[in-house]
């Protein structure tokens, strides 16, 4: 075996015994990793005059294509375009669910308005979907960005549904359907995997594998021990990583949340707001908050006085859930209860400005942490409107919530109407609490999450597509 | 860096190679020269009870080697000579590929039954311990 000091010596001293050498490491079956075949070549293309590199350097790359593997070849080559500037980097953020509408669909968008200017971004997406339809769903400007369809026949031939690309149907012990994927991940030199699909394979010269939540267990088809970091969207995200994968991920990006109003503070209505999809299975928890309302007004008449619970979110038609918590308020009428479905953004945006208080119960009495709210984008968004938000000590609100600070944090009924009676009782408490919550908020908006995505990428070239990459 | 236009010519060059060379490969493994099928050691119960059917299945699926792929060629214009000319060896050589074929098709048969036998084997004594820990269990809260 040969030792890489030797090989960077050489690298340094001759073209010719730089060349045996490598040819003798790659003829002894030994393959060389990527970062080390791109840092090697980089330092020998330093030390010697183009003449001699350029003579050497179509040799090299045969033989790497040969005995490392043609991916190899053509990530050393790409490595070098981007080395000697003859294009952008290339960034491709790939989600399996680009088509439908979601927050760690927004995530990667933003990502990619945030890097459009500096590279070559290509959003990947499984099915058909038009870059102004993600534009206009996120408030984003894609413009720079291109969008490309990479297709997954086994999904259209084995689910009833085919627009649904569900990762957990595949047969792990057929071939892997996001290879496909893979293959394509290596046309860029930054591979981002927004979907957190453990089954993407990535070939580019640095892959980053972004995670809301380690959904799935290890299988046969586990990759994302090959990608270069991985980062988390919470630390809670971080924390499951380690448990349920035993990887080590690297610094969290919060996902961004932006609802800040024009100005604050705002003229607040007596408003108990809650903000979450009509889940199918109630994981939101929202025919709870009715019951729990409709309990306060009937033995807190007093305190309860003018105040409404509103519940906002969006719903697919015919929601068994949503149809429970109608027919349940069509029993009961006594409290004043709205349900706004399907509202547009405009809305939601005057629901959080009016409202007083924030209700969240994701992840009470779950055992299942998937079910858990990973980050909870709403609260955030509630914050930074001033809305003091009462919500479910579990998940990632632990860290949007400071608890007595900037919010309250309950792990049971009786401290939820605890806190809520507080906050009805004195008008001086919410005050406080409000201005602490929008401040809190702030720490969670587009412009901190773009600044910090920046920060990640600029580093990312500096250390990985730079000349302080050869070592 | 020194003068670089001579390398990006080169650099240029190889890429075009490659790119012909890298769009012509088809299988993944191939692409990038090894095997990346991950172990079964240091999966959860969860998943290796998953992988285990997703086995099963797969080979209960496949357990015909008598079944016929049909034959095909890439190339256009020599490419029904080929088919012919496979079609040929193929039929030249049935009786004796059937022959031993036949001889494997039953042994796959009874290599699945034995694999579902002991997967249901399996099955039954997890069911039996899943019994037996919830009265263990209970009786462990009457003794408390």
């Amino acid at each position: 075996m040969l030792d890489e000091v030797k090989l960077q010596k050489a690298a340094e001293t001759s073209s010719r015994e730089f060349f045996r050498l490598i040819r003798r490491r790659l003829r002894e079956g030994e393959k060389i990793p990527q970062d080390i075949v791109n840092s090697l070549i980089l330092r020998w293309l330093k030390h010697h005059p183009p003449a001699q590199t350029s003579r050497f350097l179509p040799k090299l790359a045969a033989e790497l294509a040969r005995r490392n593997s043609l991916q190899s070849a053509w990530n050393l080559v790409s490595f070098l375009e981007v080395i000697f500037r003859l294009r952008k980097p290339r960034v491709g953020i790939y989600d399996h669910a680009f088509h439908y509408i979601g927050g760690a669909q927004k995530y990667g968008s933003t990502i990619a308005q945030t890097l459009q200017d500096d590279f070559e971004v290509t959003l990947l997406a499984n099915k058909p979907v038009a870059l102004p339809d993600l534009e206009a769903w996120y408030g984003l400007d894609l413009s720079r960005c291109r969008l490309e369809v990479v297709p997954l026949p086994y999904f259209e031939r084995k689910s009833r549904y085919p627009q649904i690309i569900e990762p957990g149907e595949v047969n792990t012990s057929g071939e892997n359907p996001f290879h496909a994927v893979g293959r394509e991940s290596g046309n860029h030199d930054i591979f981002v995997n927004n979907g957190m699909l453990e089954m993407v394979y990535p070939l580019s010269n640095t892959s980053l594998f972004i995670c809301h939540f380690p959904e799935r267990e290890k299988s046969r088809f586990f990759y994302v021990d090959r990608y270069t970091e991985i980062i988390p969207s919470s630390l809670y995200s971080a924390r499951w990583i380690e448990k349920r994968w035993n990887l080590r991920p690297n610094k969290h990006i919060y996902p961004p949340a932006d609802m800040e109003p024009a100005a604050f503070p705002l003229k607040k209505e007596n408003i108990i707001l809650s903000v979450s999809r009509f889940d199918v299975g109630g994981n939101k928890q929202q025919l709870e908050m009715v019951k729990i309302f409709q309990e306060l007004a009937r033995n807190y008449p007093r305190e309860l006085d003018g105040w409404k619970l509103v519940l906002v979110g969006g719903s697919t038609p015919a929601n068994p859930y949503l149809e429970r918590i109608e027919d349940h308020l069509r029993g009961t009428a006594a409290a004043k209860i709205e349900l706004q479905v399907n509202i547009p953004a405009s809305e939601v945006r005057s629901a959080y400005e009016k409202a007083k208080i924030f209700w969240h119960f994701c992840g009470l009495g779950q055992t299942d942490p998937a079910k858990v709210e990973h980050f909870g984008i709403t609260v955030a968004e509630a914050m930074q409107n001033g809305c003091v938000p009462v919500v479910f000590r579990g998940g990632g609100q632990t860290e949007t919530v400071e608890d007595g600070v900037s919010g309250f944090l309950f792990s049971s009924e009786k401290e939820l109407v605890d806190i809520t009676l507080g906050l009805l009782e004195s008008s001086i408490r919410f005050e406080e609490m409000s201005g602490r919550a929008y401040q809190r908020g702030k720490k969670f908006s587009r412009e901190v999450f773009v600044g910090e995505v920046r920060a990640y990428f600029r580093g990312l070239l500096a250390t990985r597509f730079s000349e302080a990459a050869s070592g | 860096m020194k003068d670089t236009r001579e390398i990006e010519k080169q650099i240029q060059r190889i890429k075009t190679a490659l790119a012909e060379k890298r769009a012509s490969i088809q299988d993944f493994e191939t692409l990038i020269g090894e095997k990346v099928e991950g172990e079964l050691w240091g999966f959860s119960e969860k998943a290796l009870e998953k992988a285990v059917w997703d086995s099963f299945f797969y080979l209960e699926r496949n357990k015909d080697c008598l079944e016929e792929e049909p034959l095909t060629s890439h190339r256009r214009l020599v490419g029904r000579v080929i088919v012919l000319f496979k079609k040929t060896w193929r039929a030249l050589f049935r009786p004796y590929s059937k022959m031993i074929l036949k001889r494997q098709n039953r042994f796959n048969r009874e290599l699945i039954q034995l694999l579902l036998a002991s997967l249901l084997r399996i099955e039954k004594i997890k069911e039996r311990l899943d019994a037996l820990e919830a009265k263990a269990e209970i009786l462990r809260e009457k003794q408390d």
